[in-house]
């Protein structure tokens, strides 16, 4: 079955995560500190020796090839045409968008999903032009790791994927999901050539990439640590993903609030907030 | 006859601004955030001042509106405890610069946004009030930004900005708290100002081969 091709990196992805789960553990600090234990809970990583190897191969691959690509593609192709580009792939996606949001029990964004796709496919011929945000159906993406996210399931440790990046079991399960059961991608997968199906993957790959170039240069101009900046990154972008954007109830990080009344033992000129675990 | 109704008017303006009632805490935030956005747009970003002149008005800007001293304390953690009152100053000194430095190199890239202010949330347990917004570019939306501030001195100072769920405040601490787990305060320190003077010496400017290329 052709459409097998697109499920073999996701497949290698969910055995490598079951060996990084299992090789090198942090060792968590002494239990009496309870400060640094709490802080080593709030990271969310206990993997983390194994983690930063991964992400090291990840950023080898990334400075090698997969950031020159996305580069040359900024360089080659001007912006109205990358655009087009973006709205077809992202026009692509929107079938398995809508089963999500049906999952999800968001029958309103389903209803918008549809008519972007309906729309778009017809008068945006194929999805090359997104009319539906004009006309005031603006889109959105889901995914299975938020649906999962959705019905309760936590997301478990922070994990570093090879090539994928950061993500956590949750995640990792979704991608899964996402690759073998999107119905449209089924159905594309069982009549368009191998070919198209790989050219479908890498442009996506080279899509986003050259989507996140600024950013992320910007992001690894201004840390101190990397890994550590774009791994709270990951975990607070996917939370507001999962709430749609809308008001966290407490605060906007995982497992974190802001506490402004600090703690009696403080200091009291500069009445530091401290962060306490939810 | 239209003389008088002025002076009513403003006397009645002058008592409604003499009494600020509890309720309005959330509108009085709401006028702290976009007049500082848009000092921030028309004093910076907008006047293409020199490289020294500009994080001269940035450093202002930063101590007038920002709880500094909560900031500090927020992104070094339970380090900020332990550090001695040397230690603190240091990082005080050099955090600042730090941030000085990177968004002086963010207005440079201004491209004409605006803000738009959405509403803001009754405070939260904590006191703070989250001040909703939206960057506006060529009068589209692009990104939900929520300004966390509390009510200090007589008036506000922010503590935290969030661009679309992320955190500046949070992400901060989670790079700081890795440097320091592994080299301390003193290691933190020498870090961060070697990255401010890399960064001051265009060192690390990211290589831009191409425009970015704006929508």
């Amino acid at each position: 079955m052709k459409n097998a091709l697109s499920r073999i990196p996701a497949i290698l992805a969910a055995s490598l995560l079951t060996t990084s789960l299992l090789a090198g553990c942090a060792t968590p600090p002494a239990a009496t500190d309870k400060e640094a234990m709490a802080e080593y809970e709030q990271a969310n990583d206990p993997g983390e020796p194994t983690n930063r190897v991964i992400f090291q191969i990840n950023q080898g691959l990334d400075k090698g090839v997969i950031k020159p690509v996305a580069q040359g593609y900024r360089a080659v192709v001007p912006y109205p045409l990358r655009d087009r580009v973006r709205d077809f792939l992202s026009n692509l996606r929107e079938p398995w968008t809508f089963v999500n949001d049906v999952l999800q029990f968001e029958f309103g964004r389903a209803g918008i999903t549809l008519g972007r796709f309906c729309f778009n496919s017809t008068f945006g011929m194929l999805g090359i032009v997104d009319i539906a945000t004009s006309a005031g159906l603006e889109g959105h993406t889901e995914d299975f790791g938020q649906t999962l996210a959705v019905w309760g399931i936590g997301e478990g440790p922070f994990v570093t994927l090879p090539f994928f990046g950061p993500s956590n079991p949750r995640d990792t399960v979704g991608l899964v999901v996402d690759s073998f059961l999107d119905p449209f991608g089924i159905w594309l997968g069982g009549w368009v050539p191998d070919e198209a199906m790989w050219a479908k993957t890498g442009l996506t790959a080279v899509d986003k990439r050259e989507k996140y170039l600024d950013p992320l240069d910007e992001i690894e101009r201004t840390s101190l640590d990397y890994y550590a900046s774009l791994r709270s990154l990951y975990r607070q972008r996917r939370a507001e993903e999962i709430r749609n954007g809308q008001k966290a109830k407490t605060l906007p990080a995982p497992g974190m609030t802001f506490d402004f009344d600090a703690p009696a033992d403080d200091k009291p000129a500069p009445s530091g907030p401290s962060v306490s675990q939810r | 006859m239209t003389r008088r109704f002025v002076l009513i008017a403003a006397a009645l303006l002058a008592l409604l601004f003499a009494v600020p009632a509890e309720a309005d805490v959330g509108s009085d935030a709401s006028k702290f955030v976009s007049s500082l956005a848009q000092n921030a747009i028309e004093k910076i970003a907008k006047a293409q001042l020199p490289e020294d002149e500009r994080t001269r008005v940035l450093r202002t800007m930063l101590h007038d509106n920002f709880d500094m001293g909560a900031i500090n304390a927020f992104v070094t953690g339970r380090f900020w405890r332990q550090a001695s009152d040397a230690q603190k100053a240091e990082f005080a000194k050099t955090f600042e610069d730090y941030l000085v430095i990177t968004w002086s190199k963010r207005f440079k890239d201004y491209g004409g946004q605006t803000m738009d202010v959405v509403g803001a949330q009754p405070p939260d347990e904590s006191g703070a009030i989250s001040v909703d917004t939206r960057i506006l570019d060529q009068g589209k939306p692009i990104y939900n930004v929520t300004w966390r501030v509390r009510a200090k001195d007589g008036g506000f100072k922010a503590v935290d900005i969030v661009v679309e769920g992320v955190s500046m405040a949070i992400t901060q601490r989670s790079d700081f708290l890795a440097k320091l787990q592994r080299d301390g305060m003193d290691g933190l320190l020498v870090a961060l100002k070697e990255k401010v003077d890399d960064i001051r010496a265009g060192k690390i400017e990211p290589p831009m081969a191409v425009k970015p290329s704006g929508k």
